[in-house]
């Protein structure tokens, strides 16, 4: 059953400027989808979001929310596995590209078209990051990164024998303002410059995969599970915590743990940036934070981590100093994370027990 | 802090940083609708370590098949060899989950292998126990489901360095085969080289078809002792070329390369010692009647990798038993218990690693046996 919950306000001390005006903002109302609401399985890897359409990758097929409904595919319907773990939406066409565990599947004027490791050049059939790349295609897998040039058929792959991996296994992936990235396992970030064609590595600049021996000088941590760059700014995650770089202006790493900020947990299964505000999936919740401004807003149960059914609460902070709490009516269906994307004001969240959406209430914070 | 980088005052140390999963699962009931309880099995079809990792395995299923499996069902190992490429690992996980259902997979004798599987199953949610990868970035990926038995390469490594200085050697040399296992093989015995402050003599690269052009570089090295570090058919090969080019330095390696290959040409490859996982020829009551078991069944004797395959398997045997069909408090009992199998003492660390050091033995007609 689909729940629209508006949240208590809590009493918070006037700052002076709005909670409305501030970034990240404090998303109080939120709904959740179940397989009850039409959602293929309650296990959602990931989630895409196309205009008034949101694509959603399951453990059990496909999910399309549309005009209210939900409807599912599956290999029934010619997806080429049931487990479906990246996404991604041609802005332009409106194609879907569906990364599974058995595949990749191009959606495309309702019809379907698998991609495999036996009838493409496709480099592993374990499809962990998809990215669309003007007319192109990118798949991060376990064998390397996969490029599907579309209009020539034909397929490039990226390995570290013709390109700087220090390990080939993809974990995640983006592309945006012509550079796509790879978050690869074992090897830190992984640059392309689609007009130069050039390459970049960025590892674990101490070299030791046990330490992080300074906070910000590159990735906290060469295994990296995630990655999205908007506005010049690469952010990275990890399973030890998140690293950011300024790379289209000072140049400058930061690194984030949980705790010296406002991060849920270090245990980081996903990133997502909009603008300079970055949102991180983690085992203990969802957070986002401003890169100018250092500011943190957490979502989170309020008791033990797990304790998702009882009382959430989103959390604000200055760096690592909680300065307000919001009791939240509703929480997100599940504290662990694993995919999130943006629709026009509002987010939504993948989660490893339903579907999240927060709506964007203004009016709600405005008022306090 | 670990020794091998102890001095240097670090802004985290990841050693203690592991996590228990925090995701749902635990309050799912078992299914009351099977006909076999399943374990997946990923490793190599041919050869000696594959038929000991396969028999080490059976030979726990059979035993508690004999009494009466799981409340009457019977236990099946579902196995998927991994011959060919480690890039075929993460399509087999995928397919021992979606199609034969399994509880837990035993599958990895080497890093790669066992990173494939790691990232698989970060999202997939099932246990891996690696029977054979000592790769101690398995541990630093932090994936709350994989569990290596066998002690880590870092500890191989000072086990190395510091039994050749125990022995007088001071020129140290290193030979590491150019793929992935000889890369962080000369990571590892770097670091162990320099924590214990016994820098290396020299270091050359060898691939396993040019041993002969590798062996007189290290010959004319002036090493008094050589660490090697590849994988055994190439190993076995550059001792050879060492030894035809009468170089008799001893020649210490790690774990992966103390077993049946190595032993089975010891009349060609003069002085060897390895870091073992344990001693195989140890007097204890547990491991010597596994011993007896194994070769009564199998026709051999067992090496490390069977006895470890063994107690992977008795470790999901026992979780099964302890907290029933469900992944997630399979791995919860995983985490947090203190076993007693042939292989010694099994408990995991908050990132999945057997707290387990490793021994040092030497080949002796056609033996790993301590010195």
């Amino acid at each position: 059953m689909i729940t629209l919950i508006v949240a208590l306000m809590a009493s918070v001390i006037w700052t002076g400027v709005t909670a409305a005006e501030e970034l990240p903002r404090i998303y109080t109302e939120w709904e959740t989808f179940h397989e009850a609401d039409g959602l293929p399985s309650d296990k959602t890897f990931s989630v895409a979001v196309d205009r008034d359409r949101v694509w959603v990758g399951t453990d059990r097929g496909l999910g399309l929310y549309e005009n209210g409904e939900w409807t599912t595919f599956t290999v029934e319907d010619g997806l080429s596995h049931n487990a479906v773990l990246s996404l991604a939406v041609d802005p332009l066409t409106r194609d879907v590209w569906v990364g599974t565990m058995g595949g990749l599947t191009w959606i495309s004027g309702g019809r379907m078209r698998v991609f495999t490791q036996f009838n493409s050049g496709l480099p592993n059939d374990v499809i962990f990051g998809v990215a669309v790349e003007n007319q192109n295609v990118w798949t991060a897998t376990t064998s390397g990164q996969g490029r599907y040039l579309v209009r020539k058929n034909s397929w490039e792959v990226y390995t570290p024998e013709n390109s700087p991996q220090h390990e080939p296994w993809g974990y995640a992936n983006d592309y945006h303002d012509g550079k796509y990235w790879a978050a690869l396992w074992g090897g830190g970030a992984l640059e392309f410059d689609v007009t130069t064609e050039q390459w970049q590595e960025y590892l674990d600049p101490d070299g030791h995969m046990e330490i992080a021996l300074f906070r910000d000088d590159g990735i906290i941590h060469v295994i990296t599970t995630g990655v999205s760059f908007r506005e010049g700014l690469l952010w990275v995650s990890t399973y030890f915590g998140a690293s950011s770089y300024d790379r289209m202006g000072t140049r400058r790493w930061r690194g984030y743990s949980d705790f010296d900020t406002g991060l849920a947990s270090d245990f980081i299964n996903w990133v997502s940036a909009r603008g300079r505000v970055a949102w991180f999936g983690t085992d203990k919740g969802v957070s986002s934070v401003h890169y100018d401004t250092n500011r943190w807003v957490t979502y989170a149960p309020v008791n033990d981590p797990m304790d998702y059914t009882g009382p959430w609460e989103a959390r604000v902070y200055q760096e690592d100093e909680l300065i307000e709490t919001v009791p939240l009516e509703q929480g997100l269906s599940n504290n662990f994370i694993l995919g999130i994307d943006f629709q026009d004001d509002d987010v939504w969240v993948a989660t490893s027990k339903g579907l999240s959406r927060g709506r964007w209430r203004p009016d709600m914070l405005g008022s306090r | 802090m670990s020794s091998a980088l102890a001095g240097e005052e670090a802004y985290r140390d990841f050693s203690e940083g592991g996590v228990r999963f925090l995701g749902p699962g635990r309050d799912v009931e078992s299914p009351d609708t099977l006909s076999a309880v399943r374990l997946g099995l990923s490793g190599p079809a041919r050869g000696a370590q594959g038929q000991q990792l396969r028999l080490g395995v059976q030979l726990a299923l059979d035993a508690a098949n004999t009494a009466n499996g799981y409340g009457g069902l019977p236990y099946e190992s579902i196995f998927k060899p991994d011959d060919e490429s480690w890039s075929v690992v993460a399509g087999q996980i995928v397919s021992l989950v979606y199609e034969h259902e399994v509880w837990g997979i035993i599958s990895s004798l080497d890093g790669e292998r066992a990173h494939a599987a790691e990232m698989v199953v970060a999202k997939l949610w099932t246990p891996v126990i690696t029977p054979g990868a000592a790769d101690l970035t398995i541990d630093f990926a932090n994936v709350p489901w994989v569990f290596r038995l066998m002690p880590h390469d870092r500890l191989q490594a000072e086990l190395l360095v510091r039994a050749a200085h125990e022995r007088g050697f001071t020129r140290l040399a290193l030979a590491t085969e150019g793929v992935r296992e000889g890369r962080v093989g000369r990571d590892r015995v770097t670091a162990a080289a320099h924590a214990l402050q016994r820098p290396l003599h020299a270091h050359v690269e060898f691939h396993s078809y040019d041993a002969p052009a590798a062996a007189p570089r290290l010959a004319s090295s002036g090493a008094d002792a050589l660490l090697l570090w590849g994988r055994p058919e190439a190993a076995r090969e550059l001792i050879r070329e060492l030894r035809r080019h009468d170089v008799s330095v001893p020649v210490f390696v790690p774990a992966s390369l103390v077993g049946p290959e190595l032993a089975q040409a010891h009349a060609s490859l003069g002085a060897v010692l390895g870091a073992a996982p344990f001693d195989l020829y140890a007097d204890d009551p547990d491991l010597l009647e596994f011993r007896r078991r194994f070769e009564e069944a199998a026709g051999v004797a067992p090496t490390h990798l069977a006895a470890y395959a063994y107690d992977a398997a008795q470790l999901y045997l026992a979780a099964i038993n302890a907290v029933g069909l469900n992944r997630v408090r399979i791995a919860d009992w995983l985490l947090e218990s203190r076993w007693r199998g042939v292989t010694g003492d099994i408990a995991f660390n908050s990132l999945g690693g057997n707290m387990q050091e490793p021994v040092l033995v030497e080949l002796r007609d056609g033996d790993w046996r301590r010195p």
